[in-house]
C-alpha cells in the first residue's frame, strides 16, 4: 500500500547571530543553514496494517507524515501511497486518503460541525444514500451526533478530535494517517479515540498510519512500529520484539512479611549468574532476571525462599527501553 | 475534470463567513463610506477652483467616479493574499492542501460567498444611491441596463484579475515567510494604479498611458469608465480583451509561481 525509498527532507533555516550586530548582519548577509529533517528512510505498509511512527521532538516524524500525504516534496527518494505519486498526483491521490493532524482541525471553525460534513460530502463527492449510512457508522463509533448543531469553536478538545476523526473518515479512506491523534486528550477519550481507530481498520481494512509520544497508543493500536531518531530510521518491527530486542530482562516486585535466608546467593546458585539482582528496601523487594528464565520457576524459588504479602510481575517496560534508545541515540551527536 | 459543485461550499462558507463577521464588514463599509466623503469634499474644492469641468470630467461624474470606484473596490475585493500569507505562516495550509480540490478555485470561491454578501448588501444599495443622485443632478434617470450589464461583466473580470493577481502576491509567502510588509507595498501599488483614487486620466498621459495597460486598470478602472460612459463602442471591447488577457497572463503567473513554490514548503510550527 505504501512504499517509501530513500526518502529525504532537507530545510534550509535562517540563521541569526545573537545581538544587534547579528540582526544587522542577518538583514543584509542572511546565513543559511541546512537542517536534515528526515535523511534516507525506507520502509513498506502492507494493507490493512497499522503502523505507528516514534521518536522524540524533531525527529522527523511529522515531517515524514507531511511527505506521505503529499503536502512537502522529499529532496530525493520516491514515495508511492495506493499507486500514487502524492505530490505530483496531489488531487487524485487525497481523494483515498484521510489525515487528522491533532495540533490543527480541518473542521469549519465558524459553522456549525454539520456543516463541515455537507461540505465535505460535496468535496469528495460522497452519495447521499453512502453519507447516510457513513454517518450513522461514525456516529456509532465516535458519538457525534450531540455535537452536529454546535459551532465548531464551542466544541472541547475531545469532542473537536472525534470530530476531525469523523471527517476525516467520511469518504472510506484506503489510508488512513494521524499525526499525535491523542495529544493533549484525557485518559477517558484517549481509550475511546483508540477503540475507535481499531474499529475503523477493521471494518474497513483501512491501512493507519500514526504518530505518538503516548506509548500506550503504540501498544494498543500498533502492528509494527519504526522508531525516527534525527531524521533516520532506528528501530522497525513489531513491539513484541523489541521487547526482545532490547527488553532482555523481566522483574518481579513484592512485599515480605519475613526474610532469613541470603536470597541473591541461593538464586544465583540456582539459575547461575544470569543477570539476577535482588535488591531489598526495608519491605519492598526487586528481583530482576533474565527473560529466558521462565517465570514461574523463578517465582517457585521465590516464594520457598521469603515469605511474601503482596506479589507483581513486569515484562520489561516500554517506555524504558525507548528512552534508552532516544538516550543512546543522543549521545552520537 | 473539475466539478464546480465541489467548489460551492467554499462560497456557502465564505458567505456564511462574512455574515458571522457582520460587523467587522459594517466597520469597513461605514470607513469606505468615510473614505469616500473625504474624497468628495476634496474634489469639490478642486472643482470649486477650476471651474465646470476637468480633464473631461464634470463634477458630477466625479461623483460617480469616487462612489462607484470604491464600491468597485469593495465588490472585487480578495482575501487570496491575506488567506495564503496566513495559512503558510502558521502552518494550516497543509489541511488545504489534503483536500481533493484545487488551491485556486477553492480560494477563489471562498471569496465568492463573500462577494456575493458585499454585492447585496453594499453595492446594490450603492449604485440605487448613485442613479438617485444623477436623477437629482440632471432631472432625469440615466440609468442604462446595457451599461449596468456590461459594468457587471467588465467588473467579473475585475474581480478574476484581482483575484489572480492576489494570489499570485499570496505565494510569494512560500519563500518569504511572513508577507505583512509586502502586502501593504501591493494595497497601495493597487490602489493608486487601479485608478480607483485618482482617474488615470489625470496623469500625465506619458504615465496614464502605459499604467492603463498594466493589469492595474484593468482591477477597477474599466468597468467604472463603462458604467459612466467614458468607453464607448471598440474602447469597451479592447478594454475587456485587455483584461481577459490579463486574467489569462496572471493565471499562468499564478500556476508557473505555485509549482515553483509548492516545493519550498515547510511548514511551520509541526
Amino acid at each position: 500500500m505504501i512504499t517509501v525509498e530513500n526518502a529525504v527532507k532537507e530545510f534550509k533555516k535562517v540563521v541569526k547571530q545573537p545581538g544587534l550586530k547579528g540582526s544587522v548582519q542577518a538583514l543584509f548577509k542572511p546565513g543559511y543553514e541546512i537542517v536534515h529533517a528526515v535523511s534516507d528512510i525506507s520502509f513498506e505498509v502492507n494493507k490493512g496494517e497499522i503502523m505507528g511512527f516514534i521518536g522524540p521532538n524533531g525527529a522527523g516524524k511529522s515531517t515524514m507524515i507531511k511527505m506521505l500525504t503529499g503536502i512537502l516534496y522529499p529532496t530525493a527518494g520516491n514515495i508511492t501511497v495506493a499507486g500514487y505519486n502524492p505530490q505530483k498526483q496531489r488531487q487524485q491521490y487525497v481523494q483515498h486518503i484521510g489525515v487528522v493532524f491533532g495540533q490543527r482541525t480541518q473542521l469549519w471553525w465558524d459553522l456549525p460541525l454539520s456543516e463541515t460534513f455537507t461540505v465535505l460530502k460535496e468535496i469528495y463527492r460522497v452519495q447521499q444514500k453512502e453519507f447516510e449510512q457513513r454517518m450513522g457508522y461514525l456516529n456509532e463509533v465516535l458519538d457525534i451526533a450531540p455535537l452536529m448543531t454546535s459551532p465548531v469553536r464551542t466544541l472541547s478538545l475531545g469532542q473537536r478530535m472525534r470530530a476531525d476523526l469523523a471527517a476525516a473518515m467520511l469518504h472510506r479512506p484506503k489510508v488512513l494517517f494521524l499525526d499525535e491523534p491523542t495529544i493533549g486528550l484525557d485518559v477517558v477519550v484517549k481509550d475511546n479515540i483508540r477503540k475507535a481507530i481499531a474499529n475503523m481498520n477493521k471494518v474497513d481494512d483501512t491501512t493507519i498510519i500514526l504518530t505518538t509520544h503516548d506509548l500506550a497508543d503504540i501498544e494498543l493500536l500498533s502492528h509494527r512500529i519504526m522508531m525516527i531518531d534525527h531524521g533516520k530510521l532506528v528501530y522497525q518491527g513489531t513491539l513484541h520484539d523489541l521487547k526482545d530486542k532490547y527488553g532482555k530482562s523481566k522483574k518481579i516486585e513484592f512485599v515480605i512479611s519475613d526474610i532469613t535466608q541470603p536470597v541473591q546467593q541461593l538464586l544465583a546458585d540456582r539459575f547461575g549468574q544470569r543477570g539476577i539482582e535482588f535488591a531489598l528496601d526495608q519491605d519492598k523487594g526487586t528481583l530482576i532476571y533474565d527473560r529466558s528464565i521462565p517465570s514461574a520457576m523463578i517465582l517457585k524459588e521465590l516464594l520457598e525462599l521469603v515469605s511474601i504479602k503482596d506479589i507483581s510481575i513486569k515484562e520489561s517496560d516500554v517506555e524504558a527501553i525507548i528512552k534508552e534508545i532516544y538516550m543512546t541515540g543522543d549521545k552520537h551527536e | 475534470m473539475n466539478r464546480i459543485k465541489a467548489y460551492i461550499p467554499f462560497s456557502k462558507g465564505g458567505f456564511l463567513t462574512a455574515i458571522a463577521y457582520r460587523t467587522h464588514i459594517l466597520g469597513f463599509l461605514v470607513g469606505e463610506l468615510l473614505f469616500s466623503f473625504i474624497m468628495y469634499y476634496l474634489w469639490k474644492t478642486v472643482f470649486a477652483n477650476t471651474g465646470g469641468t476637468l480633464l473631461g470630467f464634470t463634477f458630477s461624474d466625479m461623483v460617480v467616479f469616487i462612489f462607484l470606484s470604491n464600491a468597485t473596490r469593495f465588490l472585487i475585493h480578495s482575501e487570496a493574499t491575506y488567506t495564503v500569507a496566513e495559512e503558510i505562516v502558521e502552518g494550516s495550509i497543509s489541511m488545504r492542501l489534503i483536500k481533493p480540490v484545487r488551491l485556486d478555485l477553492s480560494l477563489m470561491f471562498t471569496d465568492l460567498g463573500s462577494t456575493i454578501l458585499t454585492f447585496l448588501l453594499i453595492f446594490i444599495p450603492m449604485l440605487i444611491g448613485i442613479e438617485i443622485y444623477r436623477f437629482v443632478e440632471f432631472g432625469v434617470w440615466m440609468i442604462s441596463p446595457i451599461r449596468i450589464l456590461l459594468f457587471l461583466f467588465s467588473a467579473s473580470l475585475s474581480f478574476l484579475v484581482n483575484f489572480y493577481f492576489d494570489l499570485c502576491f499570496g505565494f510569494m509567502a512560500f519563500f518569504l515567510k511572513n508577507l505583512w510588509g509586502f502586502s501593504i507595498l501591493k494595497q497601495s501599488m493597487v490602489n493608486f494604479l487601479s485608478g480607483s483614487m485618482i482617474p488615470l486620466d489625470f496623469l500625465p498621459k506619458i504615465f496614464a498611458d502605459p499604467i492603463k495597460l498594466m493589469p492595474f486598470a484593468s482591477i477597477s478602472y474599466t468597468p467604472v469608465m463603462i458604467f459612466m460612459g467614458k468607453y464607448s463602442g471598440m474602447t469597451v471591447f479592447n478594454a475587456m480583451a485587455l483584461q481577459i488577457f490579463w486574467v489569462i497572463m496572471l493565471y499562468l503567473l499564478s500556476a508557473l509561481i505555485f509549482s515553483i513554490a509548492k516545493r519550498y514548503l515547510s511548514v511551520q510550527g509541526g
